[in-house]
């Protein structure tokens, strides 16, 4: 599906986390938010996923307005940066919990669901898992249960927010490739946090480059790094400071 | 009193649909509410505060609607220490007198309370039976104490669990 935010402004009291970004996500993307913390990348994360509205400005599903769309009509699977797996339930019952609060008339039979949890967790890698508890997972374990769990519900979108940052330098490494893999099978429309320029740069069909609550500049991964828009993008990017030397 | 009472804000209105509170039943449970409440609330803010709203966001965007992350999330994961209020709330209920006292009657076998009946029994220099209604307190005191020391155990086991599990992390 195709995400279209226009013109989205977003303040806490006095500080503009958003102010007035626009982008576009084209059906089947992977796109990275990448920015430093504060630059509003999780607010702009949020406001897609309808945890949080905007002050103005609006957001497209599809070419139909989605601004003032209710959480649980928007079919986004969100997927959170601690994972906010329900502790006190099994692999099982989380992966579940999307199929088993839909309304009856709608709700897959108990055999259908069963199945479709089998398919997820040879999806995720995880087969044979279902009766664990979240506290006796390991991280990136946890990381794969939370997206079977968001996709369970069959979702138009994916929001990732910092997806690898809780994970240790090995397992973000195995876990982004894989995740790419699986974004390409499914063809489905992904957003993700990060404040990682490589992970961006690796995994991402486009990245975006935030800055103080407005977009430095959108392009491939190629164009951002090779033709950086402004001294910001070509700072953050190779991780050093902008000097007549290093122009060249 | 000053809200219920036969001269009280509510008290015509109360006696014309004969509904009584002052002096009966509801009266007490209504003053130990009162005096009790806090004891959960305090046992339950600084836990669902610590343990944040991200579960709930993440129902939220799982379709679930308020009722469903009520009784599916919030509620299970406060659970024991809901428990653990009730009893501390149980515990102050079983001794409570000042509130109590004023609002019930002293009407015995209807709208009497241990401490209250204990009152009654030294007033009537029955000291035999008043001491004996208070060693019965002193022993429901004592089986309050040791399942509030259960349920202590079982929240620790349940913290170290969750800690252990974000150090694996």
């Amino acid at each position: 599906m195709k995400i279209e935010a226009k013109n989205l402004v977003r303040t806490f009291q006095r500080y503009a986390a958003l102010n007035g970004v626009s982008v576009t996500a084209e059906d089947g993307e992977l796109l990275a938010l990448l920015g430093p913390s504060g630059s509003g990348k999780t607010t702009l994360l949020r406001l897609i996923a309808g945890l949080d509205y905007p002050d103005s400005g609006s957001i497209l599903f599809d070419d139909q307005d989605a601004t003032r769309l209710r959480i649980q009509k928007r079919r986004v699977g969100f997927v959170f940066q601690h994972y906010a797996l329900f502790r006190h339930m099994t692999v099982f019952q989380n992966i579940a919990f999307g199929l088993d609060v839909m309304p009856r008339r709608v709700r897959p039979p108990k055999t259908r669901i069963r199945e479709k949890i089998g398919e997820l967790l040879r999806l995720v890698q995880l087969p044979g898992y279902e009766n664990r508890f979240p506290h006796q997972l390991s991280g990136g374990q946890r990381q794969r249960v939370a997206l079977a769990r968001a996709l369970a519900i069959n979702p138009r979108i994916l929001l990732l927010d910092e997806p690898f940052g809780a994970l240790d330098a090995k397992v973000r490494k195995d876990l982004r490739s894989w995740v790419k893999q699986l974004q390409q099978e499914l063809k489905i429309t992904t957003l993700f946090v990060t404040h990682d320029q490589e992970e961006a740069l690796e995994i991402a069909d486009r990245v975006v480059v935030m800055n103080l609550a407005r977009i430095g500049q959108i392009g491939t991964p190629m164009e951002v790094y090779e033709d950086p828009a402004t001294p910001f993008v070509w700072e953050f990017l190779r991780g050093g400071p902008l000097t007549e030397e290093s122009r060249k | 009193m000053l809200v219920f009472g036969a001269r009280g804000w509510l008290g015509p209105v109360l006696e014309t649909y004969n509904i009584k509170i002052i002096f009966a039943v509801p009266g007490i449970v209504l003053a130990t509410i009162f005096v009790t409440f806090p004891f959960v609330a305090r046992e339950l803010i600084p836990l669902m505060q610590a343990q944040g709203t991200e579960e709930e966001e993440a129902a939220l965007s799982l379709g679930a609607n308020g009722w469903q992350i009520f009784w599916r999330v919030t509620l299970p994961n406060v659970r024991w220490g809901l428990l653990y209020g009730i009893i501390l709330c149980n515990a102050r209920a079983m001794g409570e007198f000042g509130a109590v006292s004023v609002v019930s009657g002293h009407i015995r076998g209807l709208t009497n309370t241990i401490p209250l009946h204990v009152e009654i029994l030294y007033n009537e220099y029955d000291f035999v039976a008043a001491f004996a209604m208070a060693s019965l307190l002193a022993l429901l005191a004592l089986a309050t104490l040791v399942i509030k020391s259960l349920v202590e155990l079982r929240m620790r086991l349940v913290e170290h669990r969750s800690t252990q599990g974000s150090a694996a992390v």
